[in-house]
């Protein structure tokens, strides 16, 4: 089976980035996250490189940690992403983006985390938001007239 | 008379498009039509309403903000219908599938409109009955590059309390952002020379803080939502006179007691009061923006205190209410507030058991980031 790449599941999750955290919205769920440190650079690598398949997320950020068990842990982190819906997979693969050139040091690994905040819940639940283009209204049901 | 039901009615594709909108509110406003001018954010809007009871209830906000009619061109007309009153049929709605939660929006937008539709309830007599303040359905219309909206209902006489005390927050979200302006889920207190947004969500001592103004030198641009402009200095834009509160938040501000408008209604309704009606010199029509203050309620503290906070912490106590709540344009949304909050600092004001000691503190900050006293 070949390997699918990742995207961010736009337009349902948006996102900004402010002194290097991430806040992420998922606007379906009413769920909102953040993330830091080694958690926003896999945020930051996902939104680089739209359709990169796992194996070479974890390889371009194992490039840039020193120390940790970088594969498994941004593998589990890229799975909580998508549990989350965060994430979406794609069959438009593409290649990450290189490293940018530069210094040789590498930084430290801290595991990645997901911080979850659930106290907007009951807004998307109460008032839950359909976003329709032109040619997705559904038909019009055989049982409503419109006299 | 019985209301054409939007919850049985569908056009299909019609839906969004302009000119049986037009034509719907062509027809009921040849039976009737009043109109009243406002300034909303410096620009000029004209309410026609094609009821009486429409008018009524969606101007009662905006009263302070009223302008001698006709002195010019709008930038804005809306039009105003409902479908009981004028006895018309209602204009084209989206079909609500299988969809039950009065609050469930639907949304449409293409080159030439925004368009949404609440679905509220329909106004079966048993459905009254158990819930008596049952939202009408309701469609918000705002032409792009244009002079026009459109505010429609299915029944006048059903427009909540909340939508009464803040009309059309969408429609004129949409059109505050064709200006470079912005919707936020916040309230404003200040003064002519600067002031503070208040952000947090429900709960968090917003309407207290806003409220508590009421007895201070403080002016008060909004409780719920306020508009900013965000080119240049950000400016604060008082849209609405109205605030709402918990029942039991309205103990801590006594003095709010004999100028609530729903006091036979605090067992389903938040409490309400019409600031501009009590208080006419102390509200404000807006103000450069000074700060992003977030209330915190701190049990065990006396006196209100501030702290400084970081841009993330404004973010995030700013970005998902006003997200969740004017979400027809998410990225959008976060983006200008992520601006917002890297213009203007931040901050976190404690709220204890001293009420008064919530403006002094607010009254202290403006006056370390006037401008003139630095």
């Amino acid at each position: 089976m070949s390997e699918r790449g990742l995207v961010v599941n736009a337009p349902q999750v948006i996102h900004e980035t402010i002194n290097g955290e991430v806040v992420i919205i998922n606007l379906a769920t009413g769920n909102y996250y953040s993330v830091k440190g080694a958690g926003a650079d896999v945020w930051a690598a996902i939104e680089a490189s739209p359709g990169a398949p796992r194996p070479e997320l974890i390889a371009a950020l194992e490039a840039r940690y020193d120390g940790g068990n970088v594969e498994a842990e941004v593998g589990r982190f890229l799975e909580e992403l998508c549990a989350e819906g965060l994430v979406a997979e794609t069959d438009a693969v593409s290649r990450p983006a290189g490293r940018e050139p530069g210094g040789t040091r590498r930084e430290p690994f801290e595991t990645p985390v997901l911080e979850k905040y659930t106290d907007m819940q009951d807004l998307v639940l109460l008032d839950p938001v359909h976003e329709v283009d032109a040619a997705g209204w559904p038909q019009t049901r055989p049982d409503v007239a419109t006299a | 008379m019985t209301a054409p039901s939007a919850a049985r009615r569908s056009a299909g594709e019609a839906f969004g498009q302009l000119e049986p909108i037009q034509a719907s509110f062509r027809e009921a406003a040849a039976r009737h039509l009043e109109e009243r001018d406002y300034l909303l954010a410096g620009a000029r809007v004209r309410l026609q309403s094609a009821s009486a009871e429409m008018m009524r209830r969606l101007s009662h906000s905006f009263s302070h903000l009223e302008a001698t009619p006709g002195a010019a061109e709008p930038e804005l007309t809306i039009g105003l219908w409902d479908a009981v009153t004028s006895g018309t049929q209602p204009p084209p709605l989206p079909n609500t599938r299988d969809e039950e939660a009065p609050g469930a929006f639907f949304y449409y937008s293409d080159d030439r409109a925004r368009v949404g539709f609440q679905l509220g309830t329909s106004g079966d007599a048993r459905v009254l009955a158990v819930y008596p303040e049952a939202p009408t359905p309701a469609m918000s219309v705002l032409e792009r590059g244009g002079r026009r909206g459109w505010y429609w209902v299915e029944d006048a006489e059903r427009i909540p309390y909340w939508e009464q005390a803040t009309p059309m927050v969408y429609l004129l979200d949409w059109w505050l952002r064709d200006r470079n302006m912005h919707m936020l889920h916040a309230g404003a207190v200040g003064t002519a020379t600067g002031g503070v947004i208040l952000v947090g969500k429900s709960g968090s001592g917003k309407s207290t803080t806003t409220l508590s103004a009421l007895q201070s030198e403080l002016l008060y641009a909004g409780d719920d939502y306020v508009g900013v402009s965000l080119g240049g200095e950000p400016y604060v834009h008082g849209l609405y006179g109205s605030g709402k509160l918990m029942p039991n938040h309205v103990e801590r501000l006594p003095f709010l007691l004999d100028a609530l408008a729903n006091t036979d209604q605090l067992d389903v309704e938040k409490a309400v009061v019409y600031v501009h009606e009590h208080w006419p010199d102390n509200v404000s029509s807006g103000f450069p923006l000074r700060a992003i203050v977030a209330p915190r309620v701190t049990p065990g503290l006396g006196e209100a205190r501030l702290r400084e906070a970081s841009a993330l912490e404004g973010f995030t106590a700013l970005a998902p209410s006003t997200v969740f709540q004017m979400h027809t344009r998410g990225q959008d949304s976060l983006t200008r507030v992520r601006r917002l909050v890297e213009t203007v600092p931040s901050y976190v004001l404690e709220l204890g058991s001293d009420i008064a000691s919530i403006p002094r503190a607010i009254a202290e900050l403006l006056g370390r980031l006037d401008p003139a006293s630095r």
